[in-house]
């Protein structure tokens, strides 16, 4: 690995498709992935001679939203500029994006008690997507598939404040949170970032467009020793672009500095400027959402869990409302938090596993909950059952713990049983006296084999020791 | 003041980025036709002061042009490729040159 | 002297009552047209006779006898007309038929307008004698001369045919007031906004402006009554619409029409730059006008030393990222792609079809916008923009409208324009590019001629005062 003297900076530029019904600068649907190609295109976004676009409303002011949850200066005056570059998936081969004044200017991100500086974010149009039909590289022509051309997408921009991969993923992670709790990501997208990376103050490296935290930090990790590696053999890093293999899992050279592009940037003539009054940024000010940050608080206060229990239910979204769904219809906050940190999380993350691939209904959670609650069910078939609802068959702990026998059965009288394994032991009940505590656990073994594991082990061992004395 | 030699090697280089591949001979005309137009038109913008004015997007300036986020029609696939030539046309996809 | 069986208003009157009227005018138009292909003055790029026809029955069989009923429009080429060819004049886009109307044709259609053809321009309106293009329309007044440009041949066809009929052109830096001076007829080019520009080829987004050429002032303030107004496919439109009023050419008061011009000045700058007999010509109007109103003398010394360079500038810049899209994909010229490399496809297609002109406009704009010149020359060309506007905006405060003769010469032969020099070219703009740089509206009108080819003169508006213009525009037919 890196030699402890190296210093990394890396700076990260995140594309993330904000959720509007239509695209940014004309009135396409934005539904592209149940769409055949090129059904979800108009002579705006395909760059037909003599159209011309007109900016979305809402893009504005999920951008806004994002704006603000990231600390940002919102610019309250801004536009559009051309950034030209002549490119197969570029319908006008300029982009239009925002380069002198973006809508939202300085703003930070904490992670943990580090704050991330955002230089800034701004609005643009995404690309076509290209499909190489023999591979990147191999294929002799490209497929265009213009539907998501025109699609609206906030750049994130940070300074190179981050340090190792692990914390370039950590800061993915954290944002994509804080994202889906202003409710502005389009569902079922990824972010994608082009990743900025430099050694010891040497040139900048940019890899671009990684989707997925993964294959950010293995790309980045990989870049590193490889620019420690050239330096290693005299080699100077120059500043270029270059791209991430996922099969191989390397960074191959795109084109060299002198081969860049010289985007020209004009203002859009077809756009107009933008001016927010203070009272349209008032409003959406007053409309923000609670983000990680106020909920963590909220959820230490309001349901008495420990800061770090606060703070895993938070770092999810859904996995936050969840809970308080469950809480809400009368659940132990404790019990619940529980079940969601600790069973279900290490479950998730024992079968690698993300919160949005499993289906969890908040009524089976509750229903376990409340079987908990009552002391019907022991902890080991409160893993069994909640392992079946995941990556079993995915029946509800309920039935499952049902149709299983493994409720605890308040018709068995625990203490005649504790009784007579007692009589049929007298060995081990007078090792116990005389201090082998071990032939405690034999007993309860026992007794819990009498009643098919369904009694809670806690309790049992109690009442032995009640009994024996 | 932009202290600016045109070359043949800089419209050259212009030309290509603008993805124009010029002839000798155009290169040649072109280069002396772009030069006096720059020195003699372009670089009279050097005598005004324009320091404390603001830039005219358009002659008449306005603001907050918007579009209601609302799905509208839109082409067909068979539309969206219905100027598009045979050649280049595969699955509903549009056939583009190389991208690597 | 106009009289009233002249203008359109007269011809849609009639046809609103009697069908064939439409069907004789139309009958007519056509053979004119195609006589004049015959003879190669090249004024249509497109027509197809089909697509006419169609309109013509639509036309029968509608209730609504809107405002043009029946009237024949050509269009600018670089105005998009659903389903007919439409390449502003230039080769790589050949073969793209365009799958919308642009607004003006739409408004256009539904006041009952029969679209006819497109006409002939300058490869994407670079120019100002339409010689920046394959075909090349011929003066009417005289086959060895140019129309003018950009919109050339729509200044041409207007001058050549006997039918009722307008027609739209568009103006960039002069494109509509140019061939309407060379050609002698009226050309109303309005406020930047007032017309959209959605469903236009764009030259340079901000300078653009579709307008009206026609007849006479009375026809053009119709058409831009039609076309301009609200449209939300262009974000740049304002909203705005020119009203036009009812009017008696027996009963016409021009004191009461012209109540609002009250004193106007030459631009002297822009008149000294002028030959010598299109100034004699221009004279002997001024002289008739003085009978109606107050005529002096301003300058503008800023606009006649800065604005063409200004002009250039802003226009090839926006220009160059404008044909950017034009690159051998989705419509227009396209080749086979199997095996080459992106940047040696896109050059190939673009080098081997655009102009010379279009190359050169291109090279400009791209070097006027690259890093390290953007900030001295692109940036500074819109602060000079705005300093420019200034400068007509204080003459404003002191005259109601401003003149000058529109060209400096008569229509120009071809083989003359041919030893121009592209600065030379350029600078036979100068008397039209400082009211189109500041978006300012402006009309020429024929006022006589001079080596009996026609001489315009020009006369320059404050924003959104169109109705000062055409009422003078129609003093200036009156007492003619
Ligand atoms: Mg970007
Ligand atoms: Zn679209």
């Amino acid at each position: 690995m890196e030699n402890e003297e190296t210093k990394v900076m890396i700076g990260l530029e995140i594309h993330a498709y904000l959720d509007t019904k239509s695209k940014l600068f004309c009135s396409c649907p934005t539904n592209v992935n149940e769409s055949k190609p090129n059904s979800l295109c108009c002579p705006v976004c395909l760059g037909h001679p003599g159209s011309k676009p007109v900016l979305n409303e809402k893009a504005v002011e999920l951008g806004t939203k994002v704006g603000l949850a990231l600390n940002c200066k919102i610019n309250q005056d801004f536009f559009f500029s051309r950034k030209t570059y002549f490119y197969p998936d570029m319908s006008a081969n300029y982009q239009i994006t925002q380069y002198e004044i973006p809508l939202a200017g300085k703003g930070f991100v904490e992670l943990g008690d580090k704050k991330i500086t955002i230089r800034r974010a701004h609005l643009e149009i995404d690309p076509a997507a290209l499909i190489h039909p023999s591979g990147m590289g191999q294929s002799n022509y490209v497929l265009i598939d213009y539907n998501r051309s025109g699609l609206p997408l906030i750049e994130i921009v940070t300074e190179p404040d981050l340090t190792t991969p692990d914390e370039a993923r950590e800061f993915l992670i954290t944002l994509e949170n804080i994202l889906s709790y202003l409710l502005v990501l389009k569902p079922e997208t990824t972010l994608k970032a082009d990743c900025n990376i430099s050694i010891n103050g040497g040139n900048r490296v940019e890899i671009k467009n990684i989707s997925g935290f993964a294959n950010a930090k293995k790309a980045l990790t990989y870049e590193i020793k490889r620019q420690i590696n050239e330096t290693k053999l005299g080699k100077t890093i120059e500043q270029h672009t270059r791209a991430y293999n996922q099969e191989t899992n390397t960074t191959i050279p795109l084109r060299k500095k002198e081969t860049e592009e010289d985007y020209g940037y004009i203002f859009d003539p077809d756009l107009v400027k933008v001016n927010l009054t203070d009272e349209y940024l008032n409003k959406i000010k007053s409309s923000m959402p609670e983000l990680p940050k106020e909920k963590i608080v909220r959820f230490i206060k309001e349901y008495n869990l420990s800061e770090y229990d606060a703070k895993v239910l938070c770092s999810d979204f859904e996995l936050s409302n969840l809970f308080e769904t469950i809480v809400k219809k009368g659940a132990s906050p404790k019990i619940t938090n529980q079940i969601l940190t600790r069973e279900f999380l290490s479950i998730l993350n024992h079968d690698s596993l993300n919160f949005n691939q499993v289906k969890i209904n908040e009524t089976d959670i509750f229903d376990l909950v409340k079987l908990i609650e009552s002391e019907k069910v022991s902890d080991k078939n409160v893993k069994e059952s909640m392992i079946n609802y995941i990556s079993g068959d995915k029946t509800s702990p309920k039935s499952y713990l049902e149709k299983n026998n493994l409720l605890v059965d308040t018709t068995i009288d625990l203490d005649s049983i504790v009784i007579s394994v007692i009589d049929a032991n007298p060995k081990a009940k007078e090792d116990y006296k005389n201090g082998n505590e071990k032939t405690l656990n034999f007993l309860a073994g026992q007794i819990m084999r009498q009643t098919k594991g369904s009694a809670q082990i806690d309790k049992v061992l109690e009442k032995l020791k009640e009994k024996i004395n | 003041m932009v202290n600016i030699e045109i070359t043949k090697d800089l419209v050259k280089k212009v030309a290509k980025n603008a993805r124009l591949e010029l002839t000798e001979e155009e290169l040649e005309r072109f280069t002396s036709q772009i030069k006096d137009v720059i020195l003699d038109s372009f670089n009279k913008l050097d005598e005004i002061d324009v320091s404390d004015l603001e830039a005219s997007f358009q002659p008449i300036e306005q603001k907050n042009k918007f579009r209601k986020d609302e799905p509208n029609q839109n082409f067909s696939q068979d539309e969206a490729l219905k100027n598009v030539i045979e050649k280049l046309k595969e699955n509903g996809y549009i056939k583009g040159p190389k991208a690597m | 002297m106009i009289k009233q069986d002249e203008t359109i208003k007269h011809f849609v009157n009639l046809a609103k009552s009697d069908f064939s009227q439409v069907e004789e005018n139309l009958s007519k138009i056509i053979f004119e047209l195609q006589h004049s292909q015959n003879k190669g003055l090249n004024y249509i790029e497109s027509f197809d006779e089909q697509l006419v026809l169609k309109q013509l029955e639509n036309l029968r069989n509608s209730n609504k006898k809107g405002k043009l009923f029946g009237v024949p429009i050509t269009v600018k080429d670089a105005i998009v007309v659903k389903d007919l060819e439409s390449k502003a004049g230039s080769r790589i886009l050949a073969g793209y038929k365009p799958q919308f109307d642009a607004t003006v044709i739409k408004k256009a259609r539904e006041e009952g307008a029969i679209i006819l053809a497109k006409t002939t321009q300058d490869e994407f309106g670079f120019g100002t004698f339409s010689t920046n293009t394959i075909k090349v329309p011929k003066n009417p007044f005289d086959q060895n001369r140019s129309c003018g440009g950009s919109s050339g041949g729509s200044g041409g066809f207007t001058a050549y045919t006997s039918a009722y009929h307008l027609s739209i052109g568009e103006s960039t830096g002069g494109s509509i007031a140019c061939p309407a001076s060379y050609c002698g007829v009226n050309g109303l080019t309005p406020t930047y906004g007032l017309v959209s520009r959605n469903g236009l080829i764009d030259y340079a987004n901000s300078l653009d402006k579709i307008g009206a050429i026609g007849r006479n002032t009375f026809d053009s303030e119709l058409l831009l009554n039609v076309i301009s107004g609200k449209d939300e496919m262009d974000s740049t439109n304002l909203g705005i619409n020119y009203a036009v009023d009812d009017y008696d050419l027996d009963a016409l008061d021009l004191n009461e029409l012209n109540k609002d011009v009250n004193k106007i000045a030459v631009i002297k700058d822009f008149y000294e730059f002028c030959d010598q007999d299109v100034k004699k010509v221009f004279d002997k109007q001024i002289e008739k006008l003085r009978e109606f109103v107050e005529v002096e003398e301003v300058s503008l010394p800023l606009n006649v030393k800065y604005a063409l360079s200004a002009y250039y500038i802003i226009a090839t810049s926006e220009a160059s990222t404008n044909l950017a899209k034009l690159s051998g994909l989705r419509y227009g010229i396209q080749e086979d792609v199997d095996g080459l490399h992106f940047d040696d496809y896109f050059s190939l297609v673009r080098s081997a079809n655009f102009s010379d002109e279009a190359k050169r406009r291109i090279i400009l704009g791209t070097f006027a916008r690259m890093s390290g010149f953007r900030d001295a020359y692109y940036l500074k060309s819109l602060k000079v923009r705005t300093k420019l506007i200034n400068e007509f905006k204080s003459a404003f405060k002191n005259y109601d409208l401003l003149l000058n003769p529109t060209m400096s010469t008569v229509a120009p032969r071809f083989d003359e324009i041919e030893k121009l020099t592209p600065i030379q070219n350029y600078a036979m703009d100068l008397c039209t590019v400082p009211a189109n740089l500041a978006g300012l509206p402006h009309l020429s009108s024929p006022i006589g001629f001079s080596q009996d080819m026609p001489v315009g003169l020009m006369t320059v508006a404050n924003h959104l005062e169109e109705k000062k213009l055409t009422a003078f525009g129609k003093l200036i037919e009156m007492i003619n």
